[in-house]
Order: C-alpha cells, then sequence, then structure tokens
C-alpha cells in the first residue's frame, strides 16, 4: 500500500470499465480523477496535476493517441507517467501508442493485480 | 544471194540489239527504272519515232500502268482507243496498225497476257524484217515484267508477314485498346501501303471513332464523329456478318455531296470475337486501285489478332472492376469484424475484470462455491474472447491486413519468452520441458511477436493435449533454414485427421472440442502465420504416441 495518495486520471469512455478501473486503485489506495475523452483528460490534467495517467486509445471526440502527444506539450508534463490502454495485444496498437509518447502499455482485459503491478512501476 | 546474205546480217543485227536487252533485264528489278530505258533503247535499235508499254489488271481489262516515251498526247490517246480491238482476238501477238503503227502483246511465262508494247515507226516499217525480233522481244519482256512483278509480289507478302509478326508481338500482353490500336494501325498503314486508317468501336451497338489514327486530319476525325446510324449500316452489316468489305467510301450512302473521305477506296474489318461485335478497322487509300485478295486474307489474319487482343482488354477490365468490388466489399468485411472485435472486447474487458475482482476479495470474502462458479465464469469469459481474438486475426490474414515484419531477430529469446510464459502451465500438469536447441542459434527472418505468437500456440496445444510425459524443443540449423520442432507425448493425431487439422474450426475430432477446449482456429492461424513469414508448417503424429509439429524460418532475406 502505497504511503503518500497518488491521483491517477482514469481515461476511459465506457462507464462500466471506468467504474472497474476506478474500483481496483481505490481498493488499492490510490485517489482518482476520471475523463471520458481526450479533450476532458487535457483539461482535467491542467485542473488536477495528476501523478499518473491510464489512458484508453480508442476514444470519442480525442482519441487516445492524440492526447497523448498534446499532453506531452502541456509544461510540466513531459514526465508523467502515461499507461495505454490497449485493445488486442497483437495489434500495432502498442507500437503506436509508444510513439505517440505512452510510458508503457497493459492490454484489456486486465486482472487487478496486472494493474497495479504497472502502476507501482512508476508510483512508488 | 544478196538477199539471203542481207537476211543474215539482219539476223546477227537482232541477236546483237536482243542480247543487249537481256543484260539490260538481268541488272534490273525496278519496272520503273528498266522500262523507259527499254523504250529509249529500242526507239534507238528500229528508228521509231515513238512507244508506250501498258500493263494490264489480272483480267487483262484495264490498263493499270503505261510507260510513254516520245508519243504526242494525240497519238497515245488513239493507241489506247485501239489496244481493246487486239485483247478481242486469240492467237495472235502482233499486230500491225498500219505501215506506221503497230501492237505487240506481251504475255507472261503462263500465257496471260500482261500487257501490250506500242511502237511507232518513223519511216516505213519494213515489216518481214521487225516481225523476227518482235517476236522474240516481246516475250522475253513479258516474261521479264512478270517475273519482276512476282519477285515484288514476295516481297511485299515477306514484308506483310514480318508486321504480322510484329503486330501479334506488340499488341500481346497489352491491357489497353489505346496501346494496342498505337502499336498496330501504323504497321497496318505499312502492310496496306494505305493513306488513312483508323477504328471504329462499338459500344452498346453504337460505332464511334476510337484514337489513335493514323494519317486522319482534324477536319475528318470530326466528321468520323459527326457520322449518323444510317451512314454507318454498311459498318453494322459487316459487323454482323464478319466479312471483309471493300467499297469505295461506305459513309455515302445518302448524300454523294460529303466532302471527306471523297476518292477514297476503303477496307473495311470487321472485328468479332465469339459473337461479340468489337468494331470495325477503316483501311482507305487514294491511290490503289484495288485491294487484292491477298491484302484481304491478311486483313481478315489481323482483324482476328486484334479482335482476340481487345477481347482480353475487356475481360481484363471486367475482372479488375470485379476484383475492386470484392476488395471493397472485404475491407468494409475487416472493418466491421474489427470495430465488431473491440465492440466485443469492451463489455468482455467488464466481464473479466469484475469477475476478478470478486475472486479477489476486492468487494469482500467468497464462499468456496461461489469461488468456483465465478472460476467457470472466468474461464468461459476467457475462452470467447480468445475466439473474438483468434476470428479477428484470421479475418485480418485473409483480408491481407495482418502485417507481418521480416527482419533479423533473436530466436532463442523468443523462445525463451514463450518458454517462460508457459513453464507453470507445464509444471502444473507434471510436464517436463525439454530444451533441446543451443542458446546461440542463428538470427532468424520474421516478425518476433508473430513468431511468439506461432511459438505459443504450438507449444500451449502439446501442454493442453499432453496429460503424462513431455514436451521437447528443438532448433535444428540448416544451410538456408532453422527447423523448430515442437515435439509431445501426448494424445497425438489419427491419420485421417491429420488433412483437417489445419482447417478452420476444425479439431482433430470433435469430441476434443468439448474435452480439451480451443477455438479450432489456432493451427489455422498458425499455419498462415507460418507461410507468411515464407516458412512450412508440417506435422507428424501417431495416435496416442504424441505428434510433432515443425515448421521452419529463413535464415536470409532472398529465401
Amino acid at each position: 500500500m502505497p504511503k503518500k495518495k497518488f491521483l491517477i486520471l482514469v481515461v476511459e469512455d465506457d462507464y462500466n470499465n471506468k467504474e472497474l478501473a476506478v474500483k481496483i486503485l481505490k481498493f488499492f489506495g490510490y485517489q482518482t480523477a476520471c475523463a471520458v475523452n481526450g479533450e476532458e483528460a487535457i483539461e482535467m490534467i491542467k485542473k488536477v496535476k495528476p501523478d499518473l495517467i491510464l489512458m484508453d486509445l480508442s476514444l470519442p471526440i480525442m482519441d487516445g493517441w492524440q492526447a497523448t502527444s498534446l499532453i506531452r506539450k502541456i509544461p510540466d508534463c513531459k514526465d508523467i507517467p502515461i499507461i495505454a490502454v490497449t485493445a488486442h495485444a497483437m495489434g500495432g496498437d502498442k507500437e503506436i501508442a509508444l510513439e505517440a509518447g505512452c510510458t508503457a502499455y497493459i492490454s484489456k482485459p486486465y486482472c487487478p493485480k496486472q494493474l497495479v503491478e504497472i502502476i507501482q512501476q512508476y508510483l512508488f | 544471194m544478196k538477199k539471203k546474205q542481207g537476211k543474215i546480217l539482219g539476223r546477227i543485227k537482232d541477236y546483237n540489239l536482243l542480247n543487249q536487252f537481256h543484260q539490260l533485264f538481268a541488272s534490273k528489278t525496278e519496272l520503273r527504272d528498266v522500262l523507259p530505258l527499254v523504250l529509249d533503247k529500242l526507239g534507238k535499235g528500229l528508228k521509231l519515232k515513238g512507244s508506250a508499254i501498258f500493263l494490264l489488271d489480272e483480267n487483262e481489262q484495264i490498263i493499270i500502268d503505261s510507260f510513254i516515251c516520245n508519243l504526242s498526247q494525240e497519238e497515245l490517246n488513239s493507241a489506247q482507243q485501239d489496244y481493246k480491238n487486239f485483247l478481242a482476238q486469240e492467237g495472235e501477238n502482233i499486230f500491225p496498225l498500219s505501215v506506221q503503227k503497230q501492237f505487240c502483246l506481251l504475255f507472261d511465262w503462263k500465257n496471260n497476257r500482261i500487257g501490250l508494247l506500242f511502237l511507232y515507226f518513223s519511216e516505213k516499217n519494213t515489216q518481214q524484217a521487225q516481225s523476227f525480233f518482235l517476236e522474240k522481244f516481246s516475250f522475253y519482256l513479258g516474261i521479264f515484267i512478270s517475273k519482276t512483278n512476282e519477285l515484288k509480289q514476295m516481297q511485299k507478302s515477306m514484308k506483310q508477314l514480318s508486321s504480322l509478326y510484329n503486330i501479334s508481338h506488340h499488341i500481346s500482353g497489352k491491357l489497353n485498346i489505346e496501346e494496342i490500336l498505337a502499336q498496330t494501325l501504323p504497321y497496318l498503314a505499312k502492310i496496306f501501303e494505305a493513306e488513312k486508317i483508323w477504328m471504329m468501336i462499338n459500344k452498346e451497338g453504337t460505332l464511334s471513332p476510337i484514337p489513335p489514327y493514323v494519317g486522319l486530319s482534324a477536319a475528318e476525325i470530326t466528321y468520323l464523329y459527326s457520322l449518323t446510324k444510317e451512314q454507318l449500316d454498311i459498318s453494322q452489316a459487316i459487323l454482323s456478318t464478319g466479312q471483309i468489305m471493300q467499297i469505295p467510301n461506305p459513309f455515302q450512302k445518302y448524300s454523294v455531296q460529303e466532302k471527306y473521305l471523297q476518292d477514297y477506296k476503303m477496307l473495311l474489318i470487321p472485328l468479332k470475337m465469339a459473337n461479340t461485335p468489337l468494331g470495325v478497322i477503316y483501311i482507305a487509300d487514294r491511290e490503289k486501285k484495288v485491294f487484292t485478295l491477298l491484302d484481304s486474307q491478311l486483313a481478315t489474319s489481323i482483324g482476328n489478332q486484334l479482335a482476340a487482343a481487345l477481347i482480353s482488354v475487356y475481360l481484363h477490365k471486367k475482372l479488375t472492376k470485379e476484383n475492386i468490388a470484392l476488395e471493397h466489399a472485404n475491407n468494409l468485411k475487416t472493418q466491421f469484424l474489427a470495430n465488431m472485435s473491440h465492440e466485443l472486447r469492451t463489455p468482455m474487458h467488464s466481464i473479466i475484470g469484475y469477475t476478478h475482482c470478486l475472486l479477489d476479495g476486492i468487494d469482500g470474502e467468497l464462499e468456496e462455491e461461489q469461488k468456483k462458479d465465478l472460476q467457470k465464469v472466468l474461464i468461459s469469459a476467457e475462452h470467447l474472447l480468445g475466439l473474438i481474438n483468434d476470428v479477428l486475426d484470421l479475418s485480418k490474414i485473409d483480408a491481407g491486413k495482418m502485417e507481418v515484419k521480416l527482419e533479423a531477430f533473436n530466436l532463442v529469446s523468443c523462445l525463451n519468452d514463450v518458454l517462460f510464459a508457459l513453464e507453470k502451465l507445464a509444471s502444473n500438469k507434471g510436464l517436463e520441458i525439454i530444451r533441446d536447441y543451443s542458446e546461440q542459434l542463428p538470427v532468424a527472418i520474421g516478425d518476433y511477436a508473430r513468431v511468439r505468437q506461432i511459438l505459443l500456440n504450438l507449444m500451449s496445444n502439446a501442454i493442453k493435449f499432453t496429460e503424462k510425459g513431455w514436451i521437447k524443443i528443438t532448433v535444428q540449423i540448416e544451410k538456408n533454414y532453422l527447423n523448430i520442432m515442437v515435439q509431445d507425448t501426448g494424445i497425438g493425431i489419427s491419420e485421417q485427421a491429420i488433412p483437417y487439422i489445419f482447417e478452420e474450426f476444425r479439431q482433430a475430432d470433435g469430441s476434443t472440442t468439448r474435452k480439451y477446449g480451443g477455438t479450432g482456429l489456432g493451427l489455422a492461424i498458425t499455419k498462415k502465420l507460418v507461410e507468411m513469414q515464407k516458412g512450412k508448417l508440417s506435422v507428424e503424429s501417431t495416435l496416442g504416441k504424441g505428434s510433432t509439429f515443425k515448421f521452419t524460418l529463413p535464415r536470409k532475406k532472398e529465401c
């Protein structure tokens, strides 16, 4: 369990999946903020300064790739860990995600343990 | 005595003169070069005022060529009026017209009359003395002319044959009508020695000109575009009969006032293939008296070749069109599947994720029985997810959308990666994993992620279908290939089932699906992935004893 309460921004358009991520993160002692698309995510980042972003890639209005590359241009946001949530492990999604500036990726569906393990690599 | 002596001297003089002509004939092959010289020499030798040679057509009726020496227009006109009288008479070949004028018939070596020699003496003619010479001379001249013509005809045929060959050589494999015409029409112009050549193409029963054109002016092209259906009736008729036609001008049916192409003799070649009317080729020339039988035979042959070339263009276009439609449909299908699989995975993520939450006790501790039930939900959900992924992979491969990078990669780290992932699965079943390969393997050419997928599939199959014993991974180094083998001591595959195991949705036996699970797509995908990386997948198996799956990966990019 982390000593400091880290804030994680969950960017996810599907309500159930967003709730799932929030549930797991809260259980492991993280604070959460949510956004449903890339545009909202960027607004939110300016307001709350999260410690890590969990970024789904297929999003309406502005997708995760685009949002990531824009976030990287915001001052002080160059080094925020962004974990891409890819839909299909075998596809080329993850390469594009890393190219766009994501720090790591996790493929859906994930189990709570996998999610927390990857987050713990960046927040400790 | 003196008379006899004179006669002998006359003969010698005749022979000398004949000999001179002989030499002249032997030295030249062009009538246009020789005949004026012949007339000139003849004029001097026989003391002629003037002379002419008229050449006749095949039917011995019309003068098709003439060579004139020192005749006034008046004298020439009267000679041209007179010649028919002599042609009507049989048997004779020298006709004195008056004391000063004389006709000789010219024969070829088959005794066909090919021309006439007209002589106009400057002084009173001593016919007796001349007739011996003229008889011999006209005989030789006839043969010379006919042989020269034959030679010319042969040369022309040779030229036509080589042009014909050139045409077929140039149009084979061409898939564009304009290109075919651009290659063909200039050759046709050469073969037929014609001024103008063009094609009118049949589009839904209407003939219209199609570029390129040979020898047509802009005004003439516009004129061709303006032709009405009535004016094109002859063209349409030959297109339906398929017969070649020779005609002065096929477009003047209703108006003799037409300004264009008026004095042209035309040869119309219909292009037709398997009852499909494709169009008409028009060969037009002003100078040409007639197109010969040989011309039309050649035209038929060229017409057939062109028609074949055009039909292949049409078929190719049709096929291309159908292919584009098919590809479009295929793209839609792939797009649909991609969207679909994303849509399917979103709720799957919820199902699997929340099940994990429950099993991990995030929402509080569960009863054992509840845990068992949820395990079953999880297994089914993961199976369903596997199906979704496999269907997407397969559809991507089928649509040619699966990208495979062919680059050098480290096979050992790929093998270790996969074995690390599967070790627990094997040890849970008490199976031994044997690594029968050197840690210093040479690089393989392929896509790391796809090879990983192949190995993962073959090895998890081996573990799945083996109850006890071992799984062995062997890598053999060949000159151009690496042979990778996954061997197990499992249930094996019957000889009858082997041909089907690489087919989609097939497992060796329907009951295995129930017992062992799996989508039935794994080996189909694996085989396709191996082949996309220029390798081969094969299997050897004995029922009850085990199976060996073997695939190859090239060591060099060119392999």
